[in-house]
């Protein structure tokens, strides 16, 4: 069976935001919520870098393991999804998630967290596969239907890549050879701005 | 007197956890330092010779150790790629807190009933008189009672969070645990506070008699009369002193840090949220204990102290025996004759007590 994975090319991320843009209309998600942002590293000096992250669906995550309630579950294509009917909204997965996935609406007054949510590589929820409730809850089932997420279908630049690792991790394999390395590079950022869109160790 | 060993055991229990305190906080700062340097560096080219190094190796090496980028979406730390500190905290709880707590807290119990059971209650010496001298009064057992009954509250919905995915999720299953750990949680962040303002309640009331005295230090240093012999004290012993001082210091931290973690609308980072969280935990695990202790030896450890924070007043031969300089003063004060006379109009608006 293929394990979901996502990899953002920071090569080609443009900082457009369509990704965040995409995920943010598909599954209607309430202001403040935010399952995917992109991030722009050294903005606006050479060697500046973007790059799409949300929930990466790891295979020991450690959302699942920290949970006080035991939420989360993983899907048979590796995709890390939780009940939103367990949650107590208590914090743990946003502090010992690398990268910042889970978000919590504001729910009353003195910020007390609403129910955890985040990325779901479009795969819904424990409920019936694009049935209302899931639609509500989680946003549209786009894994059941047989396509995959909004996001990597709607990047400008195909730096975001979403599917099967396997093959996600080919493609970019090519991407690299093709491209070259640091000294030799084919195309990119150091082909349009010369030596100075090439920070030391920052050319992939 | 046997009490003071007890004591020494939960003040023993206290020192450890503040060792840990210390040894976790040096441990999550170092943690990181530590792993960075494992990934690149001698170490691992002594392995495995990499020659041409992948070309985006700084890049990713900078998005890990957290540097700042900036990001359209607003939110506390939206702009940080990547957060390994998050790794030490959840090593730190699910390695450290977890099981290292349960076993403390077993110990703690599994002591004081085997020193309960061998050792047995402490009996008032010459036995009961049958007449009674006050020691708490109205207000003041009040807000004992108010802060115990909210500690018990929050002890318990604390330990169903922190214990519930390992003791009670097999019990009543996912739906179940989800429930009762909602309502916990609710439960918790919502006396939390409250405790706040029972400590303050409590500490005006009795700051004044838990001050230094001479003869404290002696008191501590004999344990109390553990190992035999008498020894004098006033309205609170030693013992009792630490344990005032030590709830309002854990108290102080426990709410100071509760307050940054229930309240995470004012901008706090994740960093600050798990040294909330690790302080948090750390003092309540020595609190508990340190309760357990306390509740041990007001109840069973030694006879007719229970009815001090019930009725509010004790036997006069356990005062002798126990608190010697304070029962001289409060029969003293009895027995002295009235001067000058007394005016009428200002005893009837002050709180009949003398204590309060």
């Amino acid at each position: 069976m293929a394990r979901m994975k996502f990899l953002c090319d920071a090569e080609r991320c443009i900082e457009c935001n369509s990704c965040v843009t995409a995920c943010k209309n598909e599954h209607d998600i309430p202001w403040g919520v935010n399952r995917r942002r992109v991030v722009t590293i050294n903005d606006g000096s050479p060697g500046e870098r973007s790059i799409s992250v949300a929930c990466m669906h790891c295979s020991d995550a450690p959302c699942a393991s920290v949970c006080p309630v035991d939420c989360f579950y993983q899907t048979e294509d590796g995709v890390v999804l939780h009940d939103k009917d367990i949650c107590i909204g208590c914090g743990y997965c946003f502090y010992a998630c690398p990268f910042g996935a889970p978000q919590f609406p504001n729910t009353s007054s003195f910020g007390s967290r609403g129910k955890m949510d985040k990325c779901t590589f479009c795969s819904g929820g424990p409920e019936q596969d694009s049935s209302s409730d899931e639609v509500r809850k989680y946003g549209r089932n786009r894994m059941a239907e047989g396509k995959l997420p909004i996001c990597a279908e709607m990047c400008a630049t195909k730096a975001l890549l979403g599917g099967d690792g396997d093959e996600v991790s080919n493609i970019y394999r090519e991407r690299i050879t093709y491209r070259g390395s640091a000294s030799s590079l084919a195309y990119g950022w150091g082909v349009a701005y010369g030596k100075k869109g090439v920070k030391k160790g920052y050319s992939q | 007197m046997n009490r003071a060993k007890t004591r020494l055991v939960c003040l023993f229990g206290s020192l450890v956890s503040s060792c840990l305190v210390g040894i976790t906080i040096f441990v999550l700062s170092n943690g990181q330092v530590v792993a960075q340097e494992a990934g690149a560096g001698p170490a691992r080219e002594a392995l495995h010779p990499i020659r041409v190094p992948h070309p985006g190796v700084g890049l990713w090496r900078d998005a890990r150790t957290a540097v700042v980028g900036t990001t359209q979406v607003s939110g506390v730390d939206a702009g940080v790629l990547i957060h390994s500190g998050g790794q030490d905290w959840r090593s730190f709880r699910a390695d450290l807190l977890v099981p290292k707590s349960g076993w403390i807290l077993t110990a703690v119990c599994l002591l004081l009933a085997v020193y309960g059971l061998v050792h047995g209650t402490i009996r008032i010496p010459g036995g009961r008189t049958g007449r009674t001298i006050e020691r708490n009064s109205l207000n003041q057992r009040i807000a004992h009672w108010f802060m115990a009954v909210l500690f018990i509250f929050l002890m318990v919905t604390g330990l169903v969070l922190l214990y519930g995915r390992e003791l009670l999720l097999d019990l009543v299953g996912a739906t179940g645990l989800g429930l009762i750990a909602s309502a916990s949680k609710a439960g918790h962040n919502l006396f939390g506070p409250l405790f706040g303002f029972a400590l303050v309640w409590v500490f005006a009331l009795y700051v004044r008699k838990n001050l230094y005295q001479r003869g404290d230090i002696d008191w501590l240093s004999k344990g109390g009369g553990f190992f035999g012999g008498h020894l004098s004290c006033g309205e609170f012993n030693a013992g009792e002193k630490l344990l005032f001082w030590l709830t309002m210091i854990f108290g102080l931290a426990i709410v100071g840090s509760g307050l940054i973690l229930s309240f995470p609308n004012f901008g706090q980072d994740r960093v600050l949220m798990e040294q909330s969280h690790v302080v948090h935990s750390l003092v309540a695990v020595a609190f508990i204990a340190m309760i357990i202790g306390h509740v041990f030896l007001a109840t069973q450890g030694v006879e007719g102290t229970f009815e001090a924070i019930s009725t509010g007043k004790v036997d006069e031969n356990w005062g002798r025996a126990h608190h010697d300089l304070w029962y001289a003063e409060v029969v003293g004060d009895q027995r002295a004759p009235q001067t000058p006379p007394v005016d009428r109009e200002r005893v009837a608006d002050a709180d009949v007590s003398r204590d309060s």
